[in-house]
């Protein structure tokens, strides 16, 4: 299971580069699984850690993004369903959302938006919320079905569902 | 406060929190120093090496209770009770193998249901199956001091041990089984939980509860 004791520094260059290109995934994934910014500092160094860790079984044939997305959802969705996590979550939704909203933001409009999105996002259990992730960032019905393990008419009509739930639960 | 909102607004928003998170990447450029990566590896390692662990003493026991059972097959007393104990220790080892291997199989780099779906199941062997091992010590304890006199002291125990010790040990077991029952009723959820956790680390109800999520949400 440990590869990095054997990860010649050509590959931790590449592993570095490609992270740091990609980086914003790990941030995204974190954002959206975790509310508490202390936890979604650990959450983003839960997941580095795992990338690292998994990086020497990496293909290169394959696109860097569908591996590092399923590396990180995977940690992510296993982190929100571990018990420590549980107990430091004990914290009212609309406080946690104060950290997601810009306070300098020009439009408070967007800022609203912002709060209604994450707030849509926490009503979500961990794999619909992978699936809404990855519509948001306007992946490929394939890539989708790559990164979950499920069919590309599953992740259709996956899709065509939480389009209409978004509805239902967003036009108040 | 206006809450509507649809699909557009939404891909929005996530634009704006897109926006805002590149902000926030470039002020946690320390994030992914090694030493840092380090310590949230260090985290992950206690539950393998403790599987390990259990590895390497189902199997040193095992040895142990067999070379016993085979020394004195001229006891009655002897012969079941090192008998007994090498069956509790083959059982450890099928125990440590079963989650080494779920431990192993975990690559997170695998599509996400497979890896949940692995994780569940090995939630569910810890708080189902494993902790059960320790139950048949409410009779085993007297084969254990059966063989524990005769290595260390070189006497057998005497057989009155176990007509005290076997009422002792059913009643003790169905206690423990009739308890089990009893804190897991849905009325008091919440103590079975509590005590799933502290033995094992999960809870079976979540564990069980994930693997149903699973299945759901392939089946939509």
């Amino acid at each position: 299971m440990e590869h990095t004791a054997t990860m010649t520094s050509d590959a931790r260059a590449t592993f570095g580069e490609l992270l740091e290109r990609h980086r914003k995934i790990v941030f995204k994934v974190a954002s959206t699984y975790a509310r508490h910014p202390d936890d979604r500092a650990d959450l983003a160094q839960e997941i580095a850690a795992q990338l690292w860790r998994a990086f020497p079984g990496y293909d290169a044939q394959r696109t860097f993004s569908t591996w590092m997305y399923r590396v990180a959802l995977n940690v992510a969705i296993s982190f929100v369903r571990s018990d420590s996590h549980r107990q430091r979550h004990a914290v009212p939704l609309d406080d946690a959302l104060h950290d997601v909203a810009d306070g300098n933001a020009a439009d408070p409009e967007t800022d609203e938006q912002v709060r209604a999105l994450h707030g849509f996002i926490a009503r979500l259990d961990p794999l619909n919320r992978a699936l809404l992730l990855l519509y948001l960032e306007e992946r490929s019905q394939r890539e989708i079905a790559d990164i979950l393990g499920i069919t590309e008419t599953n992740v259709s009509t996956k899709i065509s569902r939480l389009k209409q739930r978004i509805r239902d639960d967003l036009t108040a | 406060m206006d809450t509507t909102m649809d699909l557009d607004e939404l891909k929005q928003a996530w634009q704006t929190l897109d926006k805002r998170l590149e902000q926030q990447a470039a002020i946690n450029r320390h994030l992914f120093t090694e030493s840092r990566v380090d310590k949230a590896k260090a985290r992950l390692r206690p539950l393998l090496v403790g599987q390990l662990i259990q590895l390497v003493a189902g199997i040193a026991l095992t040895v142990f209770f067999a070379q016993f059972w085979i020394a004195h097959t001229d006891s009655m007393l002897l012969l079941v009770s090192g008998l007994l104990m090498h069956a509790w220790s083959v059982l450890l080892v099928i125990s440590a193998v079963m989650e080494l291997l779920l431990i192993t199989r975990l690559n997170y780099a695998a599509p996400v249901l497979t890896i949940q779906r692995t994780l569940a199941y090995l939630r569910t062997w810890r708080t189902r199956i494993a902790p059960w091992l320790g139950l048949p010590f409410w009779l085993l304890w007297m084969p254990l001091m059966a063989v524990v006199f005769q290595v260390l002291f070189g006497v057998e125990m005497h057989a009155d041990v176990f007509w005290y010790g076997i009422p002792i040990g059913i009643a003790g077991l169905l206690a423990t089984l009739w308890f089990h029952r009893w804190s897991h009723r849905p009325e008091r959820r919440h103590l079975g939980e509590a005590i799933d956790a502290n033995s094992a680390g999960h809870g079976v109800t979540r564990a069980q509860a994930f693997l149903d999520e699973i299945a759901r949400f392939e089946r939509e």
